[in-house]
C-alpha cells in the first residue's frame, strides 16, 4: 500500500474508532468502573437518538437536541439504577448475571417502546446546517459533520478522563471501585455515587446516539451494532481502565479498516480473532487489573 | 418427597402428551413442547458450566450451533442414521468446546465471557461465508429424516409424535447424565472451585483440567440439544450460531435458577413458550416480553424453581 | 351380525363422508398469514399485509359464496420461529393456504413443512433463487422478483448506460452475495469488467474503511446492494465522502425503497434502480391503487403492498374459479398458473417452469423534486431462467 493510501485507511479507521470511543466512554464507567454488564446501553442509546429527534423537530435546533437528550436519558438512567439495580445489587452484590438479566430485559422493553411510539420506520436526523458539507483534505473529501464527531469524541473523552483522573468526584468514584467497602467505610455514599455513575453513563450514551443517530439512521434497532463493538473495545482495554476503553476503541478502529483494505475475504471476525488474541496473550485486557472483579 | 417422585406426574404427562394430538389438541403444541424441551437441554447444559461450574459463556450458542450443523451435514452426505448424525454433533461440539477450554481456561468473569463469544462469532461468520457446505445466511434445508429401527419396532421421525419421543427420550438421558455428573466427585469438585478457586487448589484439585472437562461436557450436552434440534426442525441456518441464542439460553438458565439443572425446564418454558404465545397474541410482544425478564429479576432473582424451595443455597450467580 | 356391522359401519362411512363436504361449505376459508411484524422487518410486513387487506376488500368478506377468515403470525424474520409459526397455521389452525414471507431464510425453513402439508404457498416476497431452481415446488408461487431478476438484467443496462467497469458492493448476506454474482456474470458477459467488489457485514453503520478502494478503482458503475438502516447509511455516507460524482449507483430496489428513501434525501438522487412496482409509473390500474391505498389503508404505495395486493388478486380470483373450494392446493395452483393478473405494476402472470413471475422490469432513476423514482427505461418480458435445476 501507498504511503497515501495507508494515511486514507488510517483516517477512516479514525472515524470508525472514534464512534467507537462516543458509546465507550459511557459504556465504560458502568461496565468498567461499576462492573454492571448494561445490557441496555444499546437502547438508551437509541433512546436518546430519538429524543434527540423529537426535540430537534419541535425546537428546530440539533444543539437543543443533543443537550435535551442526555439531560433526559441521564436522569431515566439515574431513576433505573435508584428503582431497580441498586435493590437488586444489594441484595446480591456478587452476581454479575443478575444485573445482566435485568438490562437484558429493559433493553427490550425500550426497543419495544420505541417502536410503540415511534413506529418502526428508518428515520434521519438532519444534521445542523452548519455543518453540511464537506472539506477537502489532498484527495479525500471528508464530511464537515464527521470532523465534528470526531472533535465531539474527543472533547467528551477528554472531559470523562479530566473528571476520572483529576477531580475529587473521580478519585471517589475510583476508590469506590475498587474497594466499596473500605470506601463505604470511609462516609463515602457508594449507593448514591452508583446512582449518579450509571445515570453519567446513560447520559454518555444518549449524546452518542444523537451525534452517531445524524450520521447514519435512526430505528428501534440502531444500538445492536455499534454497542457491541464498543463492549468489545472496553474488554480489549481491559475492564476499569479508561485509558484502556479508548485505546481500545482507536485501535478496533484501525482493525476494522486495515482488515477491509488488507483482508477482504475475511474482514468480518477479524474483530473477533483480535480480542480473541489480547485475551488470550493478556487475560485482564491490555490494561486492565484496576479492578477487582 | 424425593425429588424422583415429585417429577413423576410431570414426566408421565411428557410422556403421554402425543396420545392427546388430533383429539384434545393438534400437533402444533407437540411441536412447541419439542422445542421447549431441546432448549431445556441446552440451557441445562449450559447450566453444568455456569451454575455448577462458575464458567461465564457468551459463547454457548457455538456448541449448539455447531451440534445441529454436523448433524444436518451428516445426514446429508453421510447416513440417513439417527446415531451418527447426532453422535457427529456431540463430537463436534465437544471438540469446539475443548478447543475453546484451552485457550479460556486461564480466563474468569467478563473476560471468558468475551472470549467464549468471539469463538461462537468466529463460527457464524464460518456458517455465513462458506456457503458451499453450509449454505450461507439462507441455511441449509433438511435431507429425508432418519428412521430408527429397534427390533419389530419402526420409528420413523418424520412423524411428529416419534420424533417428539425420541427427543423426549434424549433428552431425559441428558438431564440424567447431568445430574450425574454433577453429583459425582468431579462434579463435587467443580462446585468447590466455584465457591472458592484458591481454597479448591490448595487442597490438590487441578482447577484448569476440572474447568476444561466441565467446558467440553457442557458442550457435547448443548451439541446433542442442537443436533436433536437439527433433526426436529428440518433445518438449520447460521441463527442457531448467533450470539442472540447465546444470551437468550444464559437468560433461560437464569430464569429457572442457576445451579438446579431442573430449572431449565421452567426457564425454558416462559423464554420459548410463552414468547410464542406473546407473539401470536400481539406485534408489541417485546414490550412485553421484556417487562416479564424485569418482573422475574426482581421478583424471583433466585430462579423460579427456588421458589418450591426456599431454605437452599442462597445463590445467584 | 357381520351384516348389520357392515351396514352400520358403510352407514357411517357415508355419513362420515358427507359430513366434511357439508363441513366444509359452512366452515369459512382460513388463509394463514405469515410475515415478519416486529423488529427489524415490522414495516415492510405491515405493507405488504396492507396490500393483501386491499385486495381482501375489493372482495368483501365472501369469495363464492364462502366466508373466510385471515390468521395472521409473526415470524420474526428467524427461520425457527417461522417453522414453528408455519405448524401453528397448518396442524393447529388448520389454513388452507398460506401467504408469506419475507424473509429469504424463513421460506427456505418453511418451504417443506408446506409442500409437505400440501397447502397452496403465495409468497409475496422472498427473493432467494432456490425457490425458483432446485426448491421450487408446484404449490409455490412467488409475487416479487428472484435474485436473479433484481440484478442481471440490470449489468448490460448499466454498461450501455454508465460504461464499463464496475465495482461491486453488497451486504454479505445471501441476497447481497447471490444478486452481485449475477450482476457480474451479466456485466462481463455484455463485455464489461468488474475491477473490485466488498461485502460488509449486515449491520455496518460505517462505510468509510470501504470507500478508499471504490474511489481508487475508478469505477463507472457502482452495483450496490443493502437494506433498511444499512442502505439509509450507504447511500448517505457515498455522497458525502464525495464518491458520487462521475459514478453511477445501480441497485436493486431496496436500496432505495420507499421505506428508506425518506431517510436517505437529496443523497439518494441520480441512483438507478431495478423494480416490478414503481409508484410513479402511470397506467390506469396504478393511479387507481395509489389512491386506494392512501384512502382505504392510509398508506403511500410501494412494491410491499402491491406484491399483497396481487397474491389477494391471484388467491380470490382462483377460490371463484373453484366456486369456494379450497380443499386442494394443487387445483388452486392449477388455476393460479394459468391466470394473467392486471396488477398495478403492469401485467403479471407466472413461468408454468417454476412459478416465477414473468413481468416487466422498471429502470428508474431518483429525481429531486418530489424525492421518487421516475421510470427511464422498461425491460420487457424478464423470466428468471431455466438452469433445469427446476422439476415442477
Amino acid at each position: 500500500m501507498s504511503p497515501e493510501a495507508i494515511l486514507t485507511q488510517v483516517l477512516m479507521g479514525l472515524t470508525v474508532g472514534v464512534n467507537l470511543v462516543l458509546v465507550a466512554t459511557g459504556l465504560t464507567l458502568v461496565f468498567g468502573m461499576m462492573g454492571v454488564i448494561n445490557f441496555a446501553h444499546a437502547a438508551l442509546f437509541m433512546l436518546g437518538a430519538y429524543l434527540g429527534l423529537a426535540t430537534t423537530a419541535r425546537l428546530g435546533s440539533f444543539w437543543l437536541g443533543l443537550a435535551a437528550a442526555p439531560l433526559a436519558i441521564g436522569a431515566l438512567g439515574a431513576a433505573v439504577e435508584r428503582g431497580l439495580l441498586r435493590p437488586l445489587r444489594t441484595r446480591f452484590p456478587d452476581s454479575h448475571l443478575l444485573p445482566l438479566l435485568l438490562t437484558f430485559g429493559l433493553g427490550l422493553f425500550f426497543e419495544g417502546m420505541a417502536k410503540v411510539i415511534w413506529g418502526a420506520d428508518v428515520v434521519s436526523l438532519d444534521k445542523p446546517a452548519a455543518l453540511a458539507g464537506a472539506v477537502t483534505l489532498g484527495r479525500i473529501t471528508f464530511p464537515t459533520y464527521w470532523l465534528f464527531a470526531l472533535v465531539a469524541a474527543a472533547a467528551l473523552a477528554a472531559l470523562v478522563w479530566l473528571v476520572v483522573e483529576r477531580t475529587a468526584l473521580g478519585l471517589t468514584i475510583r476508590a469506590a471501585t475498587q474497594d466499596p467497602t473500605m470506601a463505604a467505610v470511609l462516609g463515602v455514599d457508594v449507593a448514591r455515587l452508583n446512582t449518579v455513575v450509571f445515570g453519567l453513563g446513560s447520559a454518555l450514551a444518549a449524546a452518542a446516539g444523537v451525534i452517531l443517530g445524524a450520521m447514519t439512521s435512526l430505528s428501534p434497532q440502531m444500538g445492536s451494532g455499534v454497542v457491541l463493538d464498543a463492549f468489545i473495545a472496553v474488554v480489549i482495554g481491559g475492564l476499569g481502565s479508561f485509558t484502556g476503553a479508548i485505546v481500545g476503541a482507536l485501535l478496533l478502529g484501525q482493525v476494522q479498516s486495515f482488515g477491509v483494505a488488507l483482508f477482504p475475504a475475511f474482514h468480518t471476525p477479524l474483530v473477533f480473532l483480535v480480542m480473541a488474541v489480547v485475551l488470550v496473550l493478556r487475560p485482564t485486557g491490555l490494561f486492565g487489573g484496576a479492578r477487582r472483579t | 418427597m424425593s425429588a424422583p417422585l415429585r417429577w413423576t406426574p410431570v414426566a408421565l404427562a411428557l410422556a403421554l402428551a402425543p396420545l392427546g394430538v388430533g383429539r384434545v389438541y393438534s400437533a402444533y403444541y407437540l411441536n412447541l413442547v419439542t422445542w421447549i424441551l431441546i432448549f431445556a437441554l441446552f440451557a441445562a447444559a449450559l447450566d453444568l458450566a455456569l451454575g455448577y461450574g462458575g464458567l461465564v459463556s457468551f459463547g454457548h450458542a457455538g456448541f449448539f450451533g455447531i451440534g445441529a450443523y454436523a448433524a444436518a451435514l451428516a445426514l446429508r452426505h453421510v447416513a440417513p442414521s439417527l446415531a451418527v448424525s447426532l453422535g457427529l454433533g456431540i463430537l463436534a461440539a465437544a471438540a469446539l468446546a475443548a478447543l475453546v477450554g484451552w485457550f479460556a481456561v486461564r480466563s474468569r468473569g467478563v473476560y471468558l465471557a468475551m472470549l467464549t463469544f468471539a469463538f461462537a462469532q468466529l463460527f457464524y461468520e464460518i456458517a455465513v461465508k462458506w456457503v458451499a457446505v453450509t449454505g450461507g445466511s439462507d441455511g441449509l434445508p433438511g435431507a429425508a429424516r432418519p428412521r430408527l429401527h429397534a427390533g419389530a419396532l419402526v420409528l420413523d421421525l418424520a412423524d411428529k409424535r416419534h420424533m417428539y419421543w425420541v427427543a423426549l427420550a434424549l433428552v431425559a438421558a441428558g438431564f440424567l447424565l447431568a445430574r450425574r455428573v454433577v453429583g459425582s466427585p468431579f462434579g463435587r469438585a467443580l462446585i468447590a472451585i466455584r465457591e472458592s478457586e484458591a481454597r479448591a487448589a490448595a487442597i490438590g484439585i487441578d482447577v484448569d483440567r476440572h474447568r476444561r472437562l466441565a467446558l467440553i461436557v457442557s458442550g457435547a450436552l448443548s451439541g446433542m440439544a442442537g443436533g436433536l434440534f437439527a433433526i426436529h426442525q428440518n433445518f438449520v441456518s447460521p441463527e442457531l450460531l448467533y450470539f442472540a441464542l447465546s444470551g437468550e439460553v444464559v437468560i433461560i438458565a437464569l430464569l429457572g435458577g442457576l445451579g438446579t439443572l431442573h430449572g431449565a425446564l421452567v426457564g425454558a418454558v416462559i423464554a420459548v413458550g410463552i414468547k410464542e404465545v406473546l407473539s401470536t397474541w400481539t406485534d408489541n410482544w417485546l414490550v412485553f416480553l421484556g417487562a416479564l425478564y424485569v418482573l422475574c429479576v426482581m421478583c424471583f432473582p433466585q430462579g423460579l424453581v427456588r421458589l418450591a424451595a426456599p431454605g437452599g443455597a442462597r445463590r445467584a450467580g | 351380525m357381520h351384516r348389520r356391522r357392515f351396514l352400520t359401519t358403510a352407514a357411517a362411512g357415508i355419513a362420515g363422508g358427507l359430513a366434511p363436504a357439508v363441513a366444509r361449505a359452512q366452515a369459512p376459508i382460513k388463509i394463514g398469514v405469515l410475515l415478519p411484524f416486529s423488529k427489524a422487518f415490522a414495516v415492510l410486513g405491515d405493507n405488504t399485509l396492507a396490500g393483501f387487506t386491499l385486495g381482501a376488500r375489493e372482495v368483501g368478506p365472501e369469495v363464492a359464496g364462502r366466508k373466510y377468515t385471515i390468521v395472521k403470525e409473526d415470524d420474526t424474520a428467524d427461520p425457527s420461529v417461522g417453522v414453528s409459526k408455519v405448524r401453528k397455521l397448518i396442524d393447529k389452525d388448520e389454513v388452507d393456504v398460506i401467504v408469506g414471507t419475507i424473509h429469504s431464510g424463513v421460506a427456505a425453513a418453511i418451504r417443506n413443512p408446506i409442500v409437505e402439508a400440501r397447502r397452496l404457498w403465495l409468497n409475496p416476497i422472498a427473493t432467494n433463487d432456490l425457490l425458483a431452481e432446485q426448491g421450487c415446488s408446484r404449490y409455490h408461487f412467488r409475487f416479487s422478483a428472484s435474485g436473479w431478476q433484481s440484478s442481471a438484467p440490470m449489468a448490460p443496462w448499466a454498461k450501455r448506460k454508465a460504461g464499463e467497469r464496475a465495482y461491486l458492493c453488497a451486504f454479505n448476506f445471501a441476497f447481497g452475495q447471490q444478486t452481485a454474482a449475477h450482476f457480474r456474470k451479466a456485466f462481463e458477459a455484455a463485455g464489461g469488467k468488474v475491477v473490485g467488489e466488498s461485502f460488509p457485514p449486515f449491520g455496518t453503520t460505517n462505510y468509510a474503511p470501504y470507500f478508499p478502494a471504490i474511489k481508487d478503482a475508478q469505477p463507472h458503475v457502482v452495483f450496490a446492494n443493502f437494506a433498511g438502516p444499512d442502505a439509509v447509511a450507504f447511500v448517505k455516507q457515498f455522497a458525502e465522502f464525495g464518491l458520487s460524482p462521475g459514478v453511477k449507483i445501480v441497485a436493486p430496489s431496496n436500496l432505495v425503497s420507499e421505506d428508506v428513501l425518506p431517510a436517505q434525501g437529496p443523497a439518494a438522487v441520480g441512483i438507478y434502480s431495478n423494480s416490478y412496482y414503481t409508484p410513479s409509473h402511470d397506467i390506469p390500474k396504478n393511479r387507481w391503487f395509489l389512491k386506494a391505498c392512501r384512502e382505504q389503508v392510509g398508506k403511500e404505495a410501494d412494491h410491499f403492498l402491491c406484491a399483497g395486493y396481487d397474491v389477494a388478486q391471484a388467491l380470490f380470483g382462483a377460490l371463484r374459479e373453484t366456486k369456494g373450494d379450497a380443499s386442494s392446493g394443487e387445483r388452486l395452483a392449477k388455476v393460479i398458473e394459468g391466470m394473467t393478473i392486471d396488477s398495478p405494476r403492469g401485467r403479471l402472470r407466472f413461468d408454468p417452469k417454476n412459478h416465477n413471475p414473468i413481468q416487466d422490469v422498471h429502470m428508474r432513476v431518483v429525481q429531486a423534486s418530489p424525492l421518487r423514482h421516475v421510470v427511464v427505461d422498461i425491460l420487457k418480458d424478464v423470466a428468471h431462467p431455466d438452469t433445469g435445476a427446476c422439476k415442477l
